[in-house]
C-alpha cells in the first residue's frame, strides 16, 4: 500500500511538505565546473558542449557548433536558451547560435549548468534545453586575470613544399586572449573583461569554398567586452550586466549553401535580480535591451545582409515558498524591431507570455515539478508546459521522469523562415529560392524521459535513461545540392514542407566512478533513432549519429598536476541534402559521414601557488579522419598551449 | 584498440609498461618533485627521412636542456637546434628548432651509471632561407614528438657525460622521421628554495 501511495505521489503534485523544492535534483540537469573545463582545457565557449553529457553537435569550420541537446531539435533548429548569470542572451539568426559571440572568456566561469529536459527557467520555456554560464563571484579586494591559447593544426607541408610532394599550408588557430578585472566589496563587487579570438580558416576545402566570395582573406576575429555590477541589499540583490561583441567572420547560410564573408555584432545591457517582500515572499524582475546585427563585410558580390534586430525584453515573477513548495507565476514581455534599408514588411513585433510553476517536495524521498506557459503574440498564440518528477526510492536508488508538451511558431524564433515570412527576403540577390508547399502550422511537441540512477556509494553512481520524442505538425526544410565546380560551392532552392512527423527513442547510460582519490572515470553513452515518421523528417534527422560514446578518465596525483584523457566515438551520419552533390564533387565530399573515432589528452599544471595555469591540450591524438558536415572541416591532430593568470590579491 | 594500427597500440602498451618498469629499478632513488635541477648541453648528428634526405642533409644540431624529477620519474624541457643543408641549388635550405617538453625514467645501474628513457613532444618549426616567398611563409611550425634514449656515466662529482639517440616524428602532412645521435655534459644540483616555490 505504501507502494502504490509514492505511486501515486509520483504522477501528482502534493503540497504538504518538509524540504524546500531545489534545482538540484531536477531531473535532466548536469553541472561542468571550472576544474572540469580546464581539466579538459576547453579553449572557447562553444567547446563547453563538448563535455555535455547529453548534447549532440556538428561544425562546419571546427569553431562554431550547431547542437542538439538531448534530440529536442537535429543540428538545423538551432534553439537553444542560453543565459549568463541569471540574464538571457539571444544570439541567434537565421538557424544559427554561435556560442562564442556569448562575451565572456573560458576564465570567468565558475560552473556551467546544463539543463536537457523542456521546462519554465526564469520566464523562458526551454524547448532546445539551457546552458547557463555562472561567472565566478569575485573575492574581497581586487583580482584579476589573463590568458593567451595558441593551437596549431597538424599536417603542414615543412621542406615537402619545395618538392612534387607539396601540399596546401593549414596554418594557426588562434591566438586567442582574453584578461578581466574584478572589485568585491562586502555588499558589492564590479566585474569587467575583455576577450579577442582570431581564427583562419585552413582547411583546403572550407578556403575553396569561403574563397567564392571573399578576397583571399582568411581570417575571423571575434572581440566581446563584458561588465556586471552586482549589489546586496537588505531586501534582495541586483545585478547589472551586460556585453558587447563584433565578430567579422564567414557565415555559414546553409540555406544558401556557402558561406558568407559579414560583420556580426552583438550587444546587451540588462538588470535582473529579486525583492524579498515577506519572508516567503519575493519578487523576480529582468529587464534587457540588446541588438544582434548582421552587416556587411568585403565580399565579391558587394552583399550586405543589413539587418539589425533591436529587442527590449522584461520578466516580473513573484515566488512564494515554503519549506515543503516553491511556487511561481509571472509576465514576460519581448518586443523587436527590425532595422534595414531593405524592405521588411513587418519590421516591428512583440510577445507578450504568461507563466507559471510549481515545485513540491512533500519529503525528502520525493520531488514533483510542474511548469506552464502561454505565449501570446498579434499573430500566433503557443501553450508549453511540463512536468518533472524524482522519487529517492531509497538510499541507493533514485526514479525520475520529465515530460512536456509544447506548440511553436516559426514566429518564436530567429530562424530564416521566420524573417522570410516577415518579407526580409535575400533569396534573388544570392540566385536561389525558398518555396513553401502547402500551408505551414505550428509545431507540436511532446517528450517523455525516465531516469533510473543507482548510487551505492559516494564513489559511483550508474544512470540508465531512456526517451521518446513526437514530433508533428513540423514544417521540414529540405534541399537537393547541387555542386558548383567552378565556384567550388553548393547550391539549391529551399523546399519548406509543412505537416511532417517523427517519433525518435532514445537510451542512454552514464557511469561516474572515483576509483582512486586521484584517479575518477566516466562513461556516457546514448543511442537515439527515429522509428517512424514522414519521409522527409526521417532523411533530415539521419544527420544526427544514432550512437556516441564517451569516455573520460581524469588523473590528478596532486592538486597542481593533472593529465585527463577523452576518448569519444560517433557512428556514422547521413546528409541527404547532399547526396547529389556528393556525385558531382567527386571524392571531396562525402553525404555519409563515416564512425569517428578520436582521443584527446590534456595535460595541466599550476605555479606560483595557484596564480600560473598552463594547459596543454592534444586534440584528436591519433590523427584519425574526424568530420561532422559533409561540407565542412576534417579536423587533423590539433595541439593547443594556454597559459592563465591569476591575480587574486592585489594591493588596492 | 580495435581502431588502432599495431604501432599505437605498441605505444599505449609501453606507456604503461615504462612506469611499471620503475617498480624493478634496484637503485632508483626516489627524490621530491622539482628538488634538484640537471641542466644539460649535447651535440650530434643525424638523418631526416629517406624522401628529404635525398634533398637536404641533416648537417648537425645542438640542444640545451633542464630536468627535474617528478610526481613519477622525470619532466624536462629543451631546445635543439638542427641545420639541414640542401643537395641541390634549387632547394634551400632550412634550420629547424625542436622546443619540447619531456617526461621519463632514468633507472640507475652499477659502475655509476644509468640509462633513461623519455617521451617528447613540442613545436618543430622550420625556417628557410627562402627570399622568394613573403615573410611570414619563411618560417613554419609544426607539432613533433618521439623518444630519447641513452646512458650516462657520473665522471666528476655532480657531472655526468652522456650517449643518446632520438627519434623525432615530425607531423608534417606527408611525415618526415629525424633520427639524431648525441653525446654531451649535464650537471645536476639541488634547486634553490625559490624555484620549488615557483612549481608548487
Amino acid at each position: 500500500v505504501k507502494r502504490l501511495f509514492q505511486v501515486v505521489l509520483f504522477f501528482l503534485p502534493v503540497c504538504l511538505a518538509a524540504q524546500t523544492p531545489s534545482d538540484d535534483i531536477s531531473p535532466g540537469r548536469q553541472v561542468i565546473t571550472s576544474s572540469m573545463l580546464k581539466a579538459a582545457g576547453i579553449i572557447n565557449i562553444a567547446e563547453i558542449v563538448t563535455l555535455a553529457d547529453k548534447v549532440n553537435y556538428s561544425t562546419i569550420d571546427g569553431f562554431t557548433k550547431n547542437i542538439s541537446v538531448n534530440n529536442l531539435s537535429d543540428f538545423r533548429k538551432q534553439n537553444c536558451t542560453f543565459m549568463i548569470d541569471g540574464q538571457k542572451y539571444d544570439i541567434g539568426i537565421f538557424d544559427n547560435q554561435n556560442m562564442n559571440l556569448l562575451p565572456v572568456s573560458v576564465s570567468q566561469i565558475d560552473f556551467v549548468e546544463i539543463f536537457t529536459e523542456p521546462r519554465v527557467v526564469d520566464g523562458t520555456f526551454i524547448e532546445g534545453g539551457l546552458i547557463h554560464i555562472h561567472t565566478k563571484k569575485p573575492a574581497r579586494g581586487i583580482t584579476a586575470f589573463a590568458n593567451e591559447i595558441v593551437g596549431n593544426e597538424t599536417g603542414d607541408p615543412g621542406p615537402y613544399r619545395y618538392t612534387d610532394k607539396a601540399t596546401p599550408n593549414v596554418d594557426k588557430i588562434g591566438p586567442f586572449y582574453s584578461v578581466g578585472i574584478n572589485y568585491g566589496s562586502k555588499n558589492w563587487f564590479a566585474e569587467a573583461s575583455y576577450k579577442n579570438e582570431e581564427t583562419f580558416d585552413t582547411d583546403p576545402l572550407i578556403m575553396k569554398q569561403v574563397a567564392f566570395l571573399n578576397y583571399n582573406n582568411f581570417k575571423t576575429n571575434l572581440n566581446s567586452g563584458w561588465g556586471a555590477l552586482n549589489i546586496n541589499w537588505p531586501f534582495g540583490n541586483t545585478e547589472i550586466s551586460g556585453g558587447v561583441t563584433s565578430h567579422d567572420e564567414f557565415f555559414f547560410l546553409r540555406q544558401a549553401g556557402y558561406e558568407i564573408p559579414v560583420a556580426r555584432a552583438f550587444s546587451q545591457l540588462g538588470v535582473n535580480g529579486r525583492i524579498k517582500a515577506e519572508e516567503n515572499i519575493s519578487v523576480k524582475y529582468s529587464a534587457a535591451y540588446s541588438t544582434n546585427e548582421m552587416n556587411k563585410r568585403e565580399n565579391k558580390i558587394d552583399f550586405n545582409f543589413d539587418l539589425n534586430v533591436k529587442k527590449i525584453s522584461g520578466i516580473l515573477e513573484g515566488v512564494y515558498s515554503n519549506s515543503a513548495a516553491v511556487f511561481s507565476a509571472g509576465l514576460g514581455f519581448d518586443r523587436y524591431e527590425a532595422l534595414s534599408k531593405r524592405y521588411i514588411r513587418q519590421t516591428e513585433f512583440e510577445r507578450k507570455s504568461l507563466f507559471a510553476s510549481l515545485a513540491v517536495m512533500p519529503n525528502k524521498s520525493f520531488y514533483q515539478r510542474i511548469d506552464f506557459l502561454y505565449l501570446k503574440d498579434r499573430d500566433f498564440n503557443s501553450l508549453k508546459g511540463s512536468m518533472a518528477n524524482t522519487w529517492k526510492m531509497d538510499s541507493y536508488n533514485t526514479l525520475s521522469s520529465a515530460f512536456s508538451y509544447f506548440e511553436h511558431n516559426a514566429g518564436e524564433d530567429m530562424s530564416f523562415r521566420s524573417w522570410y515570412e516577415r518579407g526580409y527576403d535575400i533569396y534573388k540577390e544570392l540566385k536561389t529560392e525558398y518555396v513553401v508547399i502547402g500551408s505551414p502550422e505550428k509545431n507540436k511537441t511532446v517528450t517523455a524521459d525516465i531516469f533510473y540512477k543507482i548510487k551505492p556509494d559516494s564513489l559511483l553512481s550508474v544512470e540508465l535513461s531512456g526517451g521518446y520524442r513526437y514530433f508533428y505538425n513540423y514544417n521540414v526544410e529540405k534541399q537537393s545540392f547541387q555542386y558548383s565546380e567552378e565556384n567550388s560551392v553548393f547550391y539549391a532552392p529551399v523546399y519548406l514542407f509543412p505537416g511532417e512527423e517523427l517519433k525518435i527513442i532514445s537510451a542512454g547510460l552514464t557511469v561516474n566512478q572515483k576509483i582512486l582519490p586521484q584517479l575518477s572515470h566516466k562513461l556516457v553513452y546514448n543511442y537515439q533513432n527515429d522509428i517512424s515518421g514522414t519521409g522527409n523528417f526521417r532523411e533530415t534527422w539521419k544527420v544526427v549519429p544514432a550512437h556516441s560514446l564517451i569516455y573520460i578518465l581524469d588523473y590528478q596525483p596532486v592538486e597542481s598536476f593533472g593529465i585527463w584523457a577523452k576518448i569519444k566515438y560517433l557512428s556514422s551520419s547521413v546528409w541527404y541534402d547532399y547526396k547529389y552533390a556528393n556525385a558531382q564533387a567527386g571524392t571531396d565530399y562525402n553525404y555519409e559521414i563515416a564512425p569517428r573515432f578520436s582521443v584527446d589528452l590534456s595535460f595541466q599544471k599550476w605555479f606560483f601557488n595557484r596564480t600560473l595555469w598552463v594547459n596543454l591540450l592534444l586534440r584528436n591524438l591519433f590523427n584519425r579522419d574526424e568530420k561532422y558536415n559533409p561540407s565542412g572541416v576534417n579536423f587533423a591532430l590539433t595541439d593547443f598551449f594556454q597559459v592563465h593568470f591569476y591575480f587574486d590579491s592585489i594591493p588596492e | 584498440v580495435l581502431f588502432l594500427p599495431k604501432n599505437k597500440i605498441f605505444a599505449v602498451f609501453f606507456a604503461f609498461l615504462l612506469p611499471a618498469l620503475e617498480n624493478f629499478t634496484f637503485a632508483q632513488a626516489k627524490e621530491t618533485p622539482f628538488s634538484t635541477i640537471k641542466v644539460g648541453i649535447n651535440a650530434g648528428s643525424g638523418r631526416n627521412s629517406a624522401f628529404i634526405n635525398n634533398y637536404w642533409k641533416l648537417s648537425g644540431f645542438g640542444q640545451g636542456y633542464v630536468e627535474f624529477p617528478f610526481y613519477s620519474g622525470q619532466v624536462g624541457a629543451g631546445i635543439a637546434l638542427i641545420r639541414n643543408n640542401s643537395r641541390t641549388a634549387d632547394k634551400p635550405d632550412f634550420r629547424s628548432m625542436f622546443a619540447y617538453i619531456g617526461w621519463g625514467y632514468e633507472f640507475r645501474l652499477p659502475l655509476n651509471t644509468s640509462f633513461s628513457l623519455a617521451y617528447r613532444m613540442g613545436n618543430y618549426s622550420m625556417t628557410f632561407n627562402d627570399d622568394t616567398v613573403n615573410e611570414n611563409l619563411k618560417t613554419e611550425s609544426e607539432f613533433a614528438a618521439g623518444v630519447q634514449g641513452g646512458c650516462s656515466m657520473l665522471v666528476y662529482d655532480n657531472i655526468e657525460v652522456s650517449l643518446g639517440a632520438s627519434y623525432i616524428k615530425i607531423f608534417t602532412k606527408n611525415k618526415n622521421n629525424i633520427i639524431l645521435v648525441n653525446a654531451g655534459l649535464s650537471y645536476k644540483f639541488v634547486s634553490p628554495a625559490w624555484l620549488k616555490e615557483i612549481f608548487q
